[in-house]
């Protein structure tokens, strides 16, 4: 293994984890997040040598991870199949109800709003660092976000105000999906 | 739902987490063999030889330049003045707004939007005249929409659907639809030009109807027009080039190669012309968040040549640009600080910086009299003297939905930004339903009550 690998090497270990929790919340399996994380690393290693700023490599993985889900969504859609209950639920997870709730409201956005809502909301990026990992405008990613949001809101409150064993029953009710629209007279800030 | 929330409940989604496998040897492993691909394949394409056909844009004329990098049409573009402030929501709906009052009128409900898979609109622009505004999005069946607003009447329609492109697949040949990522009206009125994936659309204004597609290098998004309308530069961000397209012909003319500095993860975020047309400013940002780590690049649109790139000696991701002082400064904006460059010297100045309290701004915006500039950031909005260079405090705005650009109406008067409304709290989650814009007066600077609409919007623009 040469000097430049091992720097590679040094960067995937410490990379690898961080990209697979990433790919878990864009495809939902850990089997799958785990193939992503590996085609994305084997790109940016065949890169390696032509990434001249390190402190950018985080980057240039985090926008090769976007572009292979969102590859791998354009030859196989759909990839997921919704089933009534997900496979591999560890009985120590905390809030399980929760946690198959998110996944499964996931699930239900388009790639490309889900992988906004991922990078957005969970690796902290801004309009436009997600506008130039995706490859679209800072426009697209507003909208792409503002409608994830509506359809998570709607989804999750769903969930939050079914009855059921869990955390979620502790959760008060909320505004059903029927006041969700438009209500230009009832304002309130 | 605010950030805070939502990242909980992600935590909560990834929290039964596996022990990693062999990702590390198994990666290096695909890594060489992707080299070797490559390579065998590198070796096939050097027989290959590329053709480059130079050409020269006619010298250009003084007059106001025009920019369409972000939704919603600058001032300049409405030499009637504009009474309504049109508000885009995601669920394909239009709601007209009184300027003079800001009372929500009965909103204009889009043909092909609303509900699930209705037209997620992208962006807006109105008419020189103000008379009418097209909005692009994508459409329930999945193509790209334009769609015409009378502002007379409120009325939507027609709407003109964008034709499929061919794409090649894994060597196979398919029908794609366009995503449209950004409008700009010509300023002559006569035709509006649609970005959309590797094309640039003419829209036809007098028939509504798309004429054939202007095929670029690669996908764009910030668009400007010269002062005379002549010719509309594209900005191609993956690419480091922008592709001059002459109106008069629709046709796309030698792409500008930027002399962009050498960097993994660099990105071309925004155009703007000064208004005597000699110059355009592209701004590139880079990943990162190191001083020097954003540059801007001028084009001498004489010779559609790129110049030197300039430093901006600010930390944080640029993500703004204006031209203000009648074309002697543009103003840059990274994320805390705006830096004036003289448009004289090529020359960065003295960063203004932003409140502390300000957060990390991300848009930014010229005032119509050209005497204030607004930074839009999570937490409200800092108004920016250009004659002295100075921030004001910031006019706060709690309910602010970070996800939205300001608008300011042409009259100066009223600054539009996105707003979530019916915040609560569950179970330790924040969450959010509901939203609108609110007001901001430039006046007293001050905002008011949100305009509720029922969600924040996806672009605002105005119209008689």
């Amino acid at each position: 293994m040469t000097a430049t690998e091992d720097e590679f090497v040094q960067f995937a270990e410490a990379a690898s984890a961080r990209l697979r929790r990433t790919a878990f919340l864009l495809c939902g399996d850990w089997h799958t997040a785990e193939d992503l994380t590996q085609t994305t690393l084997a790109k940016v290693f065949a890169a390696w040598r032509r990434i001249s700023r390190r402190d950018a490599v985080n980057a240039y993985a985090m926008r090769t991870l976007m572009n292979t889900y969102l590859a791998e969504n354009r030859k196989k859609r759909p990839g997921e199949v919704l089933t009534e209950q997900l496979p591999e639920l560890r009985v120590d997870s905390p809030s399980p109800e929760l946690r198959m709730a998110v996944l499964e409201a996931l699930a239900m956005l388009p790639p490309k709003a889900r992988a906004v809502v991922v990078l957005r909301y969970w690796e902290d990026q801004s309009v436009d660092q997600t506008a130039a990992l995706l490859g679209c405008s800072p426009g697209n990613v507003k909208s792409q976000s503002a409608r994830a949001l509506d359809k998570l809101r709607l989804l999750l409150d769903d969930v939050a105000t079914e009855p059921g064993p869990g955390s979620l029953t502790e959760l008060p009710n909320r505004t059903r999906k029927g006041d969700h629209g438009r209500d230009v007279a009832s304002h309130s800030a | 739902m605010d950030e805070t929330s939502l990242r909980t409940q992600l935590e909560v989604a990834v929290s039964d987490e596996p022990p990693l496998g062999h990702l590390v040897g198994n990666s290096v492993r695909a890594g060489r063999r992707i080299r070797r691909r490559r390579r065998a394949a590198g070796a096939a394409s050097l027989s290959a030889a590329a053709i480059v056909v130079v050409s020269i844009v006619p010298a250009l004329t003084a007059g106001t330049g025009h920019r369409a990098s972000s939704p919603g049409p600058a001032a300049a573009e409405h030499p009637t003045p504009a009474r309504t402030a049109y508000v885009y929501l995601g669920s394909g709906t239009v709601v007209p707004i009184s300027l003079a009052t800001n009372v929500a009128g009965t909103p204009i409900k889009v043909p092909g939007g609303g509900g699930e898979g209705g037209l997620d609109v992208t962006s807006a622009a109105a008419t020189p005249n103000g008379r009418t505004i097209y909005e692009i999005g994508t459409g329930r069946a999945g193509g790209a929409v334009v769609t015409a607003i009378d502002t007379a009447t409120n009325t939507a329609g027609p709407t003109i659907t964008l034709p499929r492109l061919v794409q090649h697949v894994a060597g196979k040949r398919m029908l794609a639809s366009a995503e449209p990522t950004n409008i700009a009206v010509a300023p002559n009125g006569k035709t509006a030009y649609v970005a959309a994936e590797e094309d640039i659309f003419p829209i036809n204004l007098a028939t509504n109807t798309a004429d054939k597609p202007i095929r670029i290098p690669t996908r764009s998004w910030a668009m400007a027009f010269t002062p005379d309308g002549s010719t509309l530069y594209v900005v191609n961000p993956e690419a480091g080039i922008v592709t001059p397209i002459r109106t008069a012909t629709n046709t796309a003319l030698a792409p500008i190669k930027l002399t962009v500095p050498k960097t993994a993860f660099g990105y071309l975020f925004d155009i703007a012309i000064t208004p005597n047309g000699k110059t355009a400013y592209v701004l590139y940002g880079v990943q990162g968040g190191r001083p020097y780590a954003n540059w801007v690049i001028p084009i001498n649109l004489a010779t559609n040549t790129a110049l030197g790139p300039i430093a901006i000696q600010t930390p944080g991701l640029a993500s703004g640009l204006v031209i203000a002082h009648g074309g002697r400064t543009a103003y840059v904006l990274s994320t805390r600080a705006v830096t004036p460059i003289d448009t004289a010297t090529n020359q960065a100045e003295p960063a203004i910086s932003l409140p502390a309290n300000a957060g990390n701004a991300y848009s930014i915006a010229l005032a119509p009299n050209g005497k204030m500039m607004y930074a839009l950031s999570p937490r409200g909005v800092v108004p920016i003297r250009t004659a002295s260079r100075t921030a004001l405090p910031m006019i706060k705005v709690p309910q602010i939905e970070p996800v939205t650009e300001l608008a300011i109406a042409p009259n100066g008067k009223t600054i539009y930004v996105g707003a979530s409304t019916r915040r609560s709290r569950q179970g330790g989650l924040t969450m959010d339903s509901g939203g609108g814009v609110v007001p901001i007066s430039t006046a007293t600077n001050t905002a008011g009550q949100v305009i509720n609409l029922g969600s924040p919007p996806a672009a605002v623009t105005f119209g008689r």
